[in-house]
């Protein structure tokens, strides 16, 4: 592993945005509690930060009901909703390096990868739904008799949104923008973990011309914030990214209170087929980024790597030595691949189930433990012989840790792909075309890559996330194919 | 100010003598030069569209999606010169001239947001293990052909929706607005459009037209004009197996049921005939109105018509400019006498000075006289009588055009039987016969159009669907 670590790991920002924003107006919380946010590359406190609760989700609720009911939104033009996004795209573009500097502070991520895959995307995300503002059809529909039937999309209503902190801004763009293009109003919680991209935006959101109440902004925790939004009764859907575990609570929050709609992005296991006719070189290549991208804190990181028994040992050894050259160290170095982990909660559960994996006879290839003993690096590491009924094979560990597993035949591969609770997302390597769509057509997941990982486009993978949940029963499936 | 051929990302360019003097409709000045293309310039700005068009076709939905949106902040931020050009060169009044850059700065920005929702399908095959899907590809080099009237708007709209769609253009602006079409070159030129992607060739219609639907590497023509001309484009299309989009004329009807509110519905008819002077292909040049409201409201249309201000059309307060041409007058003005030879009346207007029309009212029009028939293109609105609703929508259909139409009622059920019989692309229901959106579909029935334009409508007309199938293992054939 080639370590670059090198003092300091922070960079002078200034940070403007620390409290909530309800009314496009920054306030305390009610309670006067506030938070420190962590740089993960030092385990240093940022600064302190307004801490929301029920009282500020009430207030929050209020302003955006307000807002949808009664406020210039609801009279907005659809173009006017389009060009209010582009303007605030624009601002983005004009804060770029800044915004990816609060980035990385907050979440740990290199600083190349939060300019070029966090900021653009952003930046593209709301410039896409700026487009679809518009182009919102309904329907008109010829039924019997003499009657004249039409549908039209209409917002629907107070939105609560609960956003993840390992793409911080990026999640927070799949989730405002869409919601904004179509005309809700909306109350969001970003991470604990990392709320700084996220308010900063919110200033940049205000700058731009949102009327009052349309964007409302709650830092705070889970179990306070974000389970009064799940429960309110006045907020009329829910969309949350994050574990499995608190998609269940989300769920069951929406179903006790008042039966909102719910839209979850949850966790995932997913498999990296590679047949041994790939381009060996370029699946290793492939699934080391399919699973170190950003420290391994995907979700849909290909975290089980099934690779053709005749190619196995060659895959193995050339995967090793390709974890061992990744840079890990100072976010802030242009050389650096890999950052810390988010938190230290994070780091010690990475570093259990490595731990797990070697006590349940996994062969450690390389990595294994932490990265010196300031902030929350953990070394890329790899597993060999992982046997499906690992813990390492079956659970998310949600970290640099990659298990690669042999398979011999394709229906075979399959029937193990699917046999997991999950179903997020797969990729297949191979040049035969008849197994690239077999595998698509097969795998139970709502992408499949085919010769490709992680091409993550706000206009397909976030619709099929939408309804992951169900995608399973409707067959509803993505296909990427690479060119090259 | 672009003044020559705009051809691979530069002006062209030529001796200052081969300059055509350009004349401000309103005062008859010269104020600028142009130069009126060759047909080898044609074909020059065909081989430079022709020669990018992989590479364009090729760009990332999100870099031509940048490209539009910037064009819109370009022109915004050049709006006073263009709304001075669009007056100077078109005799436009200053509102109208503000309505058309602000609505193509919408144009733009609309058009910007269908670069990324090019969509084709997945198909389910009937056949074992055949994967079936449509994809969409662009058409490679579009030609069009924009009128005077709305020079601004109706380039515009073929020019983004073509390059939103992945193809290379080539405008032929009207021989009237010229300077306007070039001024289209200079904001997509500021915007970063690659060389070669746009091109502007001013110039006789008939002469460069023939040359760009000549030439077999122009795969589809898109115009708006009049129905003579058209008709004549897509037969030259048909013939070379060419995909063409038809935006032609009309004689668009404003009905005014007996329960209307008279007020809005003459403000309505002011609006939808006497903007632009009534050089619109919507114009609503044909007010039907219902027995029972009929002397009332020709009495409170007459007063307002008479109440609108005639002349400089720099002057926020003008409402009637000039007409393109001094010659449109004296064709409307036969076209009146005709029609009152057989029992019209002429309660206001009806005369004219140099290319100043007066707007005019003409009153128990019948369906057999030229001012119900013919499209004059100027301020002159035919009021009919209908007996009842059916006569009136019978009238109202008594055309070979069928562009748009417009009914005043707050009846619904009357409403509703308007929009479903009224024999024309659009139809709008308490509005004006004038009314469009970018990203609606805009379109022609009967002798006004074949084709559409806006949004979704011109993306499916300016990319051709390919389905490809792929099958798993080996298919079974019968021998």
């Amino acid at each position: 592993m080639a370590t670059v670590m090198s003092d300091p790991m922070e960079r002078a920002v200034s940070i403007s945005a620390k409290k909530i924003l309800i009314n496009n107006r920054w306030a305390e919380s009610d309670s006067g509690k506030t938070f420190a946010t962590l740089n993960p590359a030092t385990g240093e406190e940022i600064c302190q930060i307004a801490e929301a609760d029920t009282a500020d989700v009430d207030r929050a609720v209020k302003a955006a009901r307000a807002a949808f009911e009664h406020g210039p939104w609801r009279k907005t033009m659809a173009s006017e909703r389009g060009r209010l996004l582009n303007r605030l795209a624009d601002l983005m573009e004009q804060h770029a390096d800044e915004l990816a500097s609060l980035e990385v502070l907050d979440n740990g991520k290199p600083y190349t990868v939060a300019k070029a895959v966090d900021v653009a995307a952003s930046i593209g995300c709301y410039r896409y739904f700026a487009g679809w503002a518009d182009k919102v059809h309904g329907k008109t529909i010829p039924i019997d008799g003499n009657f004249f039937c039409y549908t039209r999309h209409e917002p629907v209503g107070v939105v609560g949104q609960i956003i993840p902190w390992n793409f911080p801004m990026l999640m927070q763009a799949w989730k405002l923008a869409p919601a904004l293009a179509t005309g809700n109003t909306v109350v969001m919680k970003p991470a604990e973990q990392t709320p700084l991209s996220a308010l900063r935006v919110g200033e940049l959101i205000v700058e731009a011309g949102f009327p009052e109440g349309v964007v409302n902004l709650l830092p705070g925790f889970g179990e306070t914030a974000g389970a009064a939004i799940a429960r309110h009764m006045d907020v009329d859907k829910v969309a949350f990214t994050g574990s499995t575990e608190v998609g269940h609570l989300v769920m069951e929050a929406a179903a006790k209170s008042n039966l909102k709609r719910v839209t979850l992005e949850l966790g995932g296991k997913s498999p990296n087929i590679v047949f041994a006719d790939t381009d060996l070189d370029a699946a290793v290549e492939g699934a080391h980024f399919g699973l170190f991208f950003n420290h391994g804190q995907c979700c849909c990181a290909g975290s089980r790597v099934f690779v053709e028994e005749k190619i196995y040992d060659q895959f193995v050894e050339k995967s090793g030595a390709r974890a061992r050259q990744r840079a890990v160290g100072d976010p802030f170095d242009p050389a650096t691949e890999q950052g810390p982990q988010v938190d230290q909660t994070q780091m010690e559960k990475v570093l259990g189930y490595i731990e797990s994996g070697r006590s349940e006879g996994a062969t450690l290839v390389c990595g294994g433990k932490r990265v010196g003993d300031r902030g929350y690096f953990v070394q890329p590491t790899v597993f060999a012989d992982v046997h499906d009924d690992m813990k390492i094979a079956r659970e998310e560990i949600f970290g640099p840790v990659m298990s690669i597993i042999p398979f011999k035949t394709i229906d075979e591969v399959v029937e193990r792909s699917n046999r997991t609770t999950y179903g997020l997302a797969a990729a297949v390597w191979t040049r035969d075309i008849q197994k690239a769509h077999s595998i698509a057509n097969s795998v139970r997941a709502g992408t499949v890559w085919v010769n490709c990982y992680n091409v993550l486009d706000t206009r397909a993978f976030r619709w099929i996330q939408a309804v992951r949940h169900r995608a399973r029963t409707r067959g509803i499936r993505f296909a990427t194919v690479h060119g090259d | 100010m672009t003044t020559t051929p705009y051809i691979n990302g530069h002006m062209i360019e030529v001796e200052p003598a081969a300059m055509t003097p350009v004349v401000n409709p309103a005062s008859g000045k010269t104020f600028s030069k142009v130069f009126m293309a060759r047909p080898e310039h044609m074909t020059r700005a065909i081989d430079a569209a022709y020669a990018v068009k992989d590479v364009w076709g090729n760009t990332l939905p999100s870099e031509r999606e940048l490209i539009l949106i910037r064009a819109a902040d370009v022109l915004e931020s050049m709006r006073n010169e263009v709304v001075d050009l669009l007056i100077e060169e078109g005799g436009a009044t200053f509102g109208k001239s503000q309505f058309e850059v602000s609505f193509v700065v919408g144009v733009l920005r609309s058009a910007a947001g269908e670069c990324r929702r090019i969509m084709g399908q997945t198909i389910p095959s009937d056949i074992p293990g055949r994967f079936s899907m449509a994809i969409r590809r662009p058409l490679g080099v579009v030609g069009g052909i924009a009128p005077f009237n709305f020079p601004l708007i109706l380039a515009t709209k073929k020019v983004a929706l073509a390059l939103a769609a992945g193809n290379t253009f080539v405008l032929k602006p009207s021989e009237e607005t010229s300077l306007v079409g070039l001024k289209i070159a200079e904001i997509f030129d500021k915007a970063g459009l690659p060389p070669g992607v746009l091109n502007v060739v001013p110039g006789d219609g008939p002469t460069l037209g023939e040359v760009l639907y000549s030439d077999p590497r122009v795969k589809a023509i898109l115009f708006t004009g009049s129905t003579a001309v058209g008709r004549q484009i897509g037969i030259e299309c048909a013939k070379r197996g060419k995909k063409f989009d038809l935006e032609m004329g009309g004689k668009s009807p404003l009905l005014v049921m007996k329960d209307a509110n008279l007020k809005y519905a003459v403000d309505t008819a002011c609006f939808g005939l006497f903007i632009h002077q009534g050089q619109i292909c919507m114009a609503g040049s044909r007010v039907i109105v219902e027995e029972p409201v009929y002397d009332k409201f020709l009495n409170l249309f007459v007063e307002k018509t008479k109440s609108l201000k005639v002349g400089d059309p720099r002057d926020p307060h003008t409402v009637i400019g000039p007409l393109i041409r001094a010659s449109q007058c004296p064709f409307i003005a036969e076209r009146i006498a005709s029609s009152e030879a057989q029992g019209a009346r002429v309660l206001c207007g009806g005369t004219y000075e140099g290319n100043y029309f007066l707007p005019t009212v003409i009153a128990d029009v019948t369906s057999s006289m030229p001012v119900f028939q013919e499209e004059l293109f100027g301020p002159v609105a035919s009021v009919v009588k209908a007996k009842d609703a059916n006569d009136a929508i019978q009238l109202a259909n008594n055309t070979r055009y069928g562009l748009t139409s417009a009914v005043i009622t707050n009846d619904m059920q009357l409403a509703m039987r308007c929009a479903l019989e009224l024999e024309s692309g659009s139809v709008h229901i308490n509005g004006s016969t004038i009314h469009d959106e970018p990203h609606g579909p805009f379109s022609g029935w009967k002798d006004s159009g074949m084709g559409r334009e806006g949004g979704q409508w011109s993306m499916d007309d300016l990319t051709q669907l390919k389905w490809v199938t792929i099958q798993q293992g080996e298919a079974h054939y019968p021998f």
